[in-house]
């Protein structure tokens, strides 16, 4: 009887990433609680702006300053907002036409009730006191006062607002030569937290249980003979499987190491430590863990090792099982309960 | 389209050539944009540790990374090390590729790490994971290459020199990664297939830009296209005259990733047609008519034939 | 061109993760796709798979996949980061190039995060959309707001779609329910659940050595749509529609169409799109609402729609599968008994 096990598995990071050209453009203009879109030659308005035009690749004319206020064209209700979602309370995405534009901008509408959101509403932006150059600048847009309202109708969508802004003859996109000077490196940080519930399969389950039994269940291929640690599914070689359960001993030998010094994220062991790959007796392929209870400068490719096992609760169905591998024979006293990991010995 | 394609950064160099064989396309743009150098610098300054992958977990590393998950230096360096104990390759022979990218890129004004570098330097240099040093691992860059592919009817239109693909390889290694043979010939059996589509032979080639984001990949390649025999890369750049611009078979004019600025295997097609068009500048190689591209870190690799054409 | 034909197709979904990892899910499907065509694993000379590691959430596990397929002794392996629609594409170019002459093309998907749908919609533009989290029904909610709009459709005809293709749910029950994201209800949305599809395709003679009726491949087209919701007309589907008219659909008759629409409206700006005159069976096999095992469900649209060739039940199949939000991205493939 196995369990497959599972497990929580959660990345975290940030990304950052600079922007430059229009797109600068339209951000910096947030934080000043403008809104900038770009003129075709066409004579569109795009709002956000693009350094080139969609259709022909031409570089767009200029820039254009437009009203922060708009249509609805499009707009569906979040009743229960999740975690990341901009607003408390139940609010509306849309897709917004600005007055003078020929696209739209998705961005939100606090209505309060879904009962006030009709296509074809008129809105307007809502600015955060405090801006920083992102699109959240805009808190939201809200609906305009009963007495700015356009009476409700089903507008086309293709309909364009009459109103014409005069292009401004600086504000010309950054192009593919001739740069613009930039006007101060602007970031959108990108923040993921991402949790799954990992599951590595019933083949490895099998091989981790045992692990916390301090077995190593390795695999033998019924077609080609090969062991494995750990036990594949189906043979990587030769495509056959299930594979035979083969109890290998917890020694073998080092058949390359590494002395690492380069810290990474999620490391478990103090700098430096030594990486090996070891092949227990009797597999045909070797397994990777660490070495300890032994000098860097006496790691050799071809030294016995035998594992260092972990005890009571920190036996796990996991790798760490095995604490790590020292030279074989050797005699050291027992390694504490509670070290973080191998640390190499000076 | 897609990722983590057979061959590597080729991949789309080779789906650009099979659309246009197949006659889905006459003229395809293939471009690779990296922004490393920027997201890097903020890395560090924001205190977070340099990272390869964000693997981080409360409870779950244990068992990813012990199935080869991790930085990828650790990776390579535990292939460094086994070339060096099968093989006897020293850490003085290994050397010898980031010193001639060094000095190459010292003719690039787009490389980014242009000093010199001598061979103290190197030796005494920060492990990173042993043997691999500071200088064995590329450097990061931001930068944006872009080639044009098209149907060789167009050559006779083309503004400019025309270069040709002879011939590419993109037969995967061994087996994957996971089965956990460290494979020190990863790229044989891609080589074996770019020279068995072409006439031509390793002494053919002018020119080459082999894949160094660690410089045992650029041993291995030259292992594994057949320029010296398996294991006997060392001693064949050990005089480091014939890997050098001057030498039989000059590689990385432009600094490699090592010194030129890692921008993740296109700039090596960039750089061998830069070559072939008689456009590389002071790093010029005389006569240059054939070049190669290897590409690919374990366990996707591709290498590529081009030679000049016909305009 | 060489005529290239689908010859086998297998899938399988889950419901609910159950401790299989990729190869284990996979594995299986692979074996029966071959064991339906009569092709032995040393025959396939092309392997194309696709899954997305980020529904997953472990790097590098892919390739643990790998055990699932016939990639040794060497021979080409692409692998794809998205749907399993274009790694078919990908297997019928190289069969093209000539690289060989049988392929096998498959997917395979484990999301393992409470919601995977919304991994996928971190994929959206960085800058000016993903700050604002709109979670994929809500993307799909507006494009449907916008077919609506149109005043070609209401809600009714999307609840007509869903019944159609969840069975047992009638239309008045569908329409009592609440939205959960206005205009959509909870089963206008498609049921996320793991899954592996494999299609295995061969060249002329080789196709016509199997028994039964090969799938004769007439044509694929694919296409993107713009990445700017903003700048879209979300009632239309133009790279259908460009797709449809170099294929020649417009004004044909179709005997079997499976279109990969995860939300119900969609399967009309879909159809609409198509501009065929007549489709005899849309969906038979339920379509992705039912069952969506997100990177492998438009291969199983190529493969429910060869599968009504290789029975017999068709002479003219259309498979559409699509990727992105709001069908930013559509692969067309039109199979036929005819060589």
């Amino acid at each position: 009887m196995t369990e497959a096990l599972r497990a929580a598995h959660r990345i975290s990071f940030s990304y950052r990433r600079s922007v430059g050209g229009a797109l600068e453009r339209f951000l910096s203009g947030l934080a000043r609680a403008e809104i900038w879109g770009s003129l075709t030659k066409g004579g569109r308005v795009l709002v956000p702006p693009v350094d080139w035009e969609p259709e022909t690749g031409e570089a767009t004319a200029a820039l254009v300053r437009l009203e922060d206020t708009g249509v609805v064209r499009a707009w569906t209700w979040v009743d229960a907002p999740g975690a990341r979602q901009p607003l408390d309370r139940a609010f509306a995405y849309a897709l917004i036409q600005l007055d003078g534009a020929d696209s739209a901008l998705l961005h939100v509408v606090d209505a309060g009730d879904e009962s006030a959101m009709m296509t074809g509403m008129r809105v307007q932006a809502q600015w955060r006191p405090e801006r920083s150059g992102s699109i959240l600048d805009i808190r939201a847009f809200v609906p305009m006062a009963p007495g700015e309202d356009v009476a409700a109708q089903r507008l086309p969508a293709a309909e364009v607002s009459s109103a014409r802004p005069v292009p401004i003859p600086n504000g010309s996109a950054r192009g593919a030569a001739g740069s613009d000077r930039p006007s101060g490196l602007l970031e959108v940080v990108s923040d993921v937290d991402l949790e799954y519930a990992y599951e590595p399969g019933l083949s490895a389950s099998r091989f981790f249980r045992a692990l916390a039994e301090r077995r190593i269940a390795a695999g033998r291929c019924p077609g080609c003979g090969g062991v494995y640690v750990p036990p594949h599914p189906q043979c990587p070689a030769c495509g056959s499987g299930p594979m035979a359960e083969v109890e290998l001993a917890d020694h073998g030998v080092v058949t390359a190491y590494t002395v690492v010094h380069l810290p990474f994220h999620g490391m478990t062991s103090e700098l430096p430590f030594v990486s090996a790959r070891i092949r227990l007796d009797g597999a045909d392929v070797p397994i990777a863990h660490l070495l300890g209870e032994v000098r860097p400068e006496e790691v050799h490719v071809g030294q016995r090792v035998e594992a260092v096992w972990a005890d009571g609760e920190d036996l796990r169905p996991t790798w760490e099982a095995i604490r790590y591998f020292r030279p074989a024979g050797s005699f050291t006293a027992a390694s504490t309960r509670g070290a973080v990991g191998p640390a190499c010995d000076r | 389209m897609g990722n983590f394609e057979g061959p590597a950064q080729l991949g789309p160099v080779l789906n650009a050539c099979l659309a246009i064989s197949a006659g889905l396309a006459r003229h395809v743009v293939v471009y690779r944009t990296v922004t490393e150098g920027s997201a890097r610098k903020r890395a560090r300054t924001d205190g977070a540790r340099s990272s390869a992958q964000p693997t981080g977990s409360a409870s779950g590393p244990e068992w990813i990374t012990a199935f080869g998950g991790g930085p990828a230096p650790i990776g390579y360096a535990l292939l460094a090390r086994r070339h060096f104990h099968e093989y006897g390759t020293s850490r003085e022979q290994l050397a010898q590729i980031a010193l001639t990218a060094r000095s190459n890129a010292q003719l690039n004004p787009k490389a980014v790490l242009r000093e010199p570098l001598s061979l103290a330097e190197y030796l005494g240099a920060r492990m990173i994971a042993d043997p691999l040093c500071l200088y064995d691992c590329d450097v990061y860059c931001d930068g944006s290459t872009a080639i044009v592919l098209s149907h060789a009817d167009y050559a006779r239109d083309a503004p400019r020199g025309v270069v040709r693909v002879e011939a590419m390889g993109i037969a995967p290694p061994a087996r994957a990664q996971y089965a956990q043979h460290i494979d020190l010939h990863p790229g044989e059996r891609a080589a074996a297939q770019m020279w068995a589509r072409s006439g031509l032979r390793p002494g053919d080639v002018d020119v080459a830009g082999l894949y160094d984001g660690f410089s045992i990949l650029t041993m291995l390649w030259l292992e594994a296209l057949g320029f010296c025999a398996p294991g006997e890369s060392g001693p064949f750049v050990e005089d480091a005259k014939r890997i050098s611009l001057g030498g039989e078979l000059p590689i990385n004019t432009n600094g490699g990733q090592l010194s030129g600025g890692r921008l993740h295997g296109l700039g090596f097609v960039h750089e061998m047609c830069l070559q072939l068009r008689g456009e590389a500048g002071e790093r010029q190689v005389r006569n240059a008519r054939v070049a190669l591209v290897a590409l690919g870190a374990l366990p996707y690799v591709g290498c590529m034939l081009l030679r000049v054409g016909e305009s | 061109m060489r005529s290239v034909a689908v010859i086998g197709f297998a899938a399988a979904v889950a419901p609910h993760p159950d401790g299989r990892s990729d190869a284990e899910l996979l594995a299986p499907v692979v074996d029966q796709a071959l064991m339906a065509a009569g092709v032995a694993r040393e025959e396939v000379g092309v392997v194309a798979s696709a899954s997305s590691e980020f529904l997953g959430g472990v790097v590098g596990t892919v390739m643990a996949a790998f055990d699932a397929l016939p990639c040794w002794p060497p021979r080409t392996h692409v692998h794809l980061e998205g749907e399993g629609a274009l790694a078919f594409f990908e297997a019928w170019v190289r069969l093209q190039a000539g690289e060989a002459d049988v392929a096998l093309a498959c997917a395979f998907s484990r999301p393992l995060a409470p919601e995977p749908r919304s991994i996928l919609s971190l994929q959206l533009d960085p800058y000016l959309v993903a700050p604002l989290a709109p979670d994929p029904r809500s993307l799909a909610a507006l494009q449907a707001r916008a077919l609506i709009e149109t005043g070609r459709y209401e809600e009714i005809d999307f609840a007509r779609v869903t019944s159609l293709r969840r069975r047992n749910v009638e239309i008045d029950a569908l329409l009592a329910q609440p939205y959960v994201a206005s205009p959509l209800r909870a089963l206008d949305c498609s049921s996320v659940c793991s899954g592996a599809a494999a299609v295995v395709l061969a060249e002329g003679d080789r196709a016509k050595a199997v028994e039964g009726n090969p799938a004769w491949i007439r044509g694929i087209e694919h296409g993107v749509e713009s990445a700017a919701l903003g700048r879209r007309d979300l009632a239309r589907a133009p790279s259908i529609e460009a797709a449809a008219a170099t294929l020649g659909l417009p004004g044909s008759i179709i005997d079997v169409a499976e279109v990969h629409a995860p939300f119900s409206h969609q399967e009309l700006i879909i159809t609409d799109a198509l501009g065929v005159k007549e489709i005899e069976s849309l969906n038979p096999s339920g379509g992705a609402l039912p069952a969506d095992p997100l990177m492998a469900t438009g291969l199983i649209r190529i493969g429910e729609a060869a599968r009504a060739i290789l029975e017999g039940d068709a002479r003219l199949a259309l498979a559409h599968a699509t990727n992105g939000p709001c069908l930013q991205h559509n692969v067309l493939c039109l199979l036929e008994a005819e060589p």
